[in-house]
């Protein structure tokens, strides 16, 4: 009641600095092993977050099964998402396309996949006000509105001239006005309850008020948070302007920094004494209490000399492109050589040709040394071609010209919004890698598996959050070590062989000791 | 990458950083490009100038841009495309507003509308 009465008494008074105060941005807790891409406030318990293969109530360092009275058929994952109203919860499933409601002891599936009236494709964020539904269908590029009956209520392609790329995020206040977030153009938007578009902001970048892959949004009391993924941090606004009131969060320099310091923020959420974070980058949750936000350790951006991967990447040859979400571009690693080479690095922010945002499908192709690389952007659904001549390269080094941009094709809007990881791959000679669960590999070799290798952690050969894995033309097995910011090499015994990235590459001969920091 | 490298040493070669009716085909080999500076010789900087271009075979559109690729950057304002033909286009505004290598963009597209990339490599001193 306090935090919400102070939340309230910032509307009445002018914008200026001592709103802060009143904001939920001061580190209270931690909870970590949560898996979660979501958190909802919890009248009682702070959030409701996933835990293992159920939700949980959370708050400080205790957990609490969340019950709603049914079993699902098929328990919740860290795909799904999720909204609290009336003691109830109403689930998506990206997967399946299902917007599920368990109100009031009541169980009812409101959607199925597809893009017609009463169908999502890949929702990516649900809100309901109790009298209304909303969904963010990421893979129709709209917003759904349903009453509680599931019944269609009215469908968003836009707001006001804005067109809608990739809604991400969703929220409704009691009055039914929406606040959406746009992961591909960096927007939020306002609509409100009678479709007028109340305002937008935002656009790519990293001072208040810009943002990069916006996702979660939550609203109360004429304030709005906004988890800005990309940028590491949560954004305040009003929510009858859109304008920023604050903002916290400060970049974890290195994986697994917290107390504060957030990290790849996938979704927010008011609770009664501040708001709940979760990043499933982290496998955690933090929880913030009213005010002020501690900046003065913020860093300006990233000092190390690894990249942030991206969780996909496409190995061919001895060519090896992988994603770099922040600079919205591809790096090329050369393959040929005991340590890869960073090579190349192509791409640019942008809806042009050669920009892609959110790539979802990486490949690559070639005969000898020259490659052509393909990537479908998300945002658009458009495919752009690059030629890779490696066969060009004299002397190991940085190259920067290598890329050539050959084609772009036009925008397709009907295009698929996501793609299978690449989590399997076979030599020649019939052994395979195989990512199992979310932190080892096995390998079978004629019909024998070995037990599991890594595990989770951040040594080298541990792995956090590993996001594919290839055998290259070495027989080393790659594996796109996403939570870790690095890649790492093994051979078909299973031994770690190196840590690898843009930078600096870890090997046995040069790193003595196991338990040393990673880069 | 081979049209690109050629093209920066012939304009090195004749001085710097002019053209009269250069020739650069996209890098798929799928359309050529003859393009000229408009009412000058060489490229001036931080000054508006404009640049044409005529496309074979006759495409839908086409779009003309310059960037710095080692600063990962483009101009500070966008070009303003003009339709001079079916197959030839001027390009306004456009403005390097600082010395160094950049890179004018050709992208042309075609009926199904793919965007097909010509470039040429020039040096600003």
């Amino acid at each position: 009641m306090l935090g919400t009465l102070l939340i309230a008494t910032l509307l009445s008074a002018p914008a200026g600095p001592s709103d802060a105060d009143a904001l939920p941005g001061e580190y209270a807790w931690t909870v970590n092993d949560l898996h979660a891409g979501c958190v909802a406030p919890s009248t009682e318990r702070g959030a409701i977050a996933l835990h293992g293969d159920t939700l949980a109530a959370v708050h400080a360092n205790s957990m609490e099964p969340f019950h709603w009275g049914h079993p699902l058929e098929h328990p919740p994952s860290g795909m799904d998402t999720w909204t609290t109203n009336r003691g109830g919860i109403v689930l998506a499933r990206p997967d399946t396309g299902e917007v599920i409601a368990l109100l009031e002891g009541e169980l009812k599936v409101l959607t199925t996949r597809g893009n017609r009236m009463t169908q999502c494709n890949g929702p990516a964020d649900v809100a309901c006000n109790g009298t209304r539904i909303a969904v963010a269908d990421r893979g129709n590029r709209r917003i759904l509105l349903l009453d509680m009956t599931g019944a269609n209520m009215g469908m968003y392609s836009s707001a006001g001239e804005h067109a809608f790329a990739l809604p991400s995020g969703v929220a409704l206040d009691e009055d039914s006005t929406l606040y959406i977030t746009d992961e591909a153009t960096h927007h939020v938007h306002c609509i409100e309850a009678d479709g007028r578009h109340r305002w937008s902001v935002g656009g790519w970048g990293k001072a208040p008020g810009r943002f990069a892959e916006p996702a979660g949004i939550d609203v109360r009391d004429g304030v709005i948070l906004v988890a800005d993924r990309l940028n590491h941090r949560i954004q305040a606004l009003h929510a009858d302007t859109g304008r920023v009131i604050d903002w916290w969060g400060m970049h974890a320099i290195k994986p697994r920094e917290g107390d504060g310091k957030i990290h790849y923020p996938e979704d927010v959420a008011f609770t009664e004494d501040g708001c709940v974070v979760a990043e499933p980058f982290e496998r955690r949750v933090q929880g913030f209490t009213l005010g002020r936000p501690d900046k003065a350790k913020a860093p300006t951006g990233p000092v190390d000399s690894q990249s942030h991967f991206g969780p996909r990447m496409a190995v061919h040859g001895r060519a090896l492109v992988v994603f770099e979400p922040e600079l919205r571009a591809f790096h090329l690693l050369d393959l040929d050589r005991e340590i890869p080479v960073h090579t190349t690095t192509f791409g640019e922010h942008g809806t042009g040709a050669g920009c892609v945002q959110l790539p979802v499908e990486m490949t690559l192709h070639g005969d000898g040394d020259d490659y052509t690389f393909t990537a479908r952007d998300a945002t658009d659904g458009r495919t752009h071609t690059w030629t890779l001549p490696m066969s060009t390269l004299e002397r190991p080094g940085f190259h920067p010209d290598l890329a050539v941009l050959l084609q772009a094709t036009a925008p397709d809007s009907t295009a698929p919004v996501w793609s299978p990881a690449h989590s399997s791959d076979t030599t020649d000679d019939g052994i395979t890698a195989t990512l199992q669960g979310d932190s080892t590999i096995a390998i079978t070799r004629d019909g024998a598996t070995t037990k599991p290798i890594g595990g989770h952690g951040i040594d080298h050969g541990t792995f956090w959050n590993p996001s594919e894995l290839h055998i290259d033309s070495q027989r080393r097995i790659l594996v796109l070590d996403h939570g870790n910011h690095r890649l790492q090499a093994f051979d078909l015994d299973g031994n770690w062989l190196m840590t690898f990235g843009t930078g600096r590459a870890y090997t046995p001969k040069n790193t003595p000791s196991m338990r040393r920091p990673t880069p | 990458m081979t049209s690109r490298l050629l093209i920066a040493i012939a304009l090195l070669c004749t001085g710097c950083a002019s053209s009269s009716n250069s020739g650069v085909k996209t890098h798929d080999g799928a359309y050529d490009v003859q393009w000229s500076l408009v009412d000058i010789d060489n490229i001036p900087v931080d000054e508006y100038f404009a640049v044409e271009a005529t496309v074979t075979p006759t495409p839908t559109s086409m779009t003309i841009d310059a960037v710095m690729p080692s600063h990962r950057h483009g101009m500070l304002n966008d070009a303003t495309m003009e339709q001079l033909n079916a197959d030839t286009w001027v390009a306004h505004d456009m403005l390097f507003h600082m010395h160094g290598h950049w890179r004018f963009r050709f992208d042309v597209t075609d009926a199904d509308g793919v965007v097909h990339r010509a470039e040429v490599d020039v040096d600003i001193e």
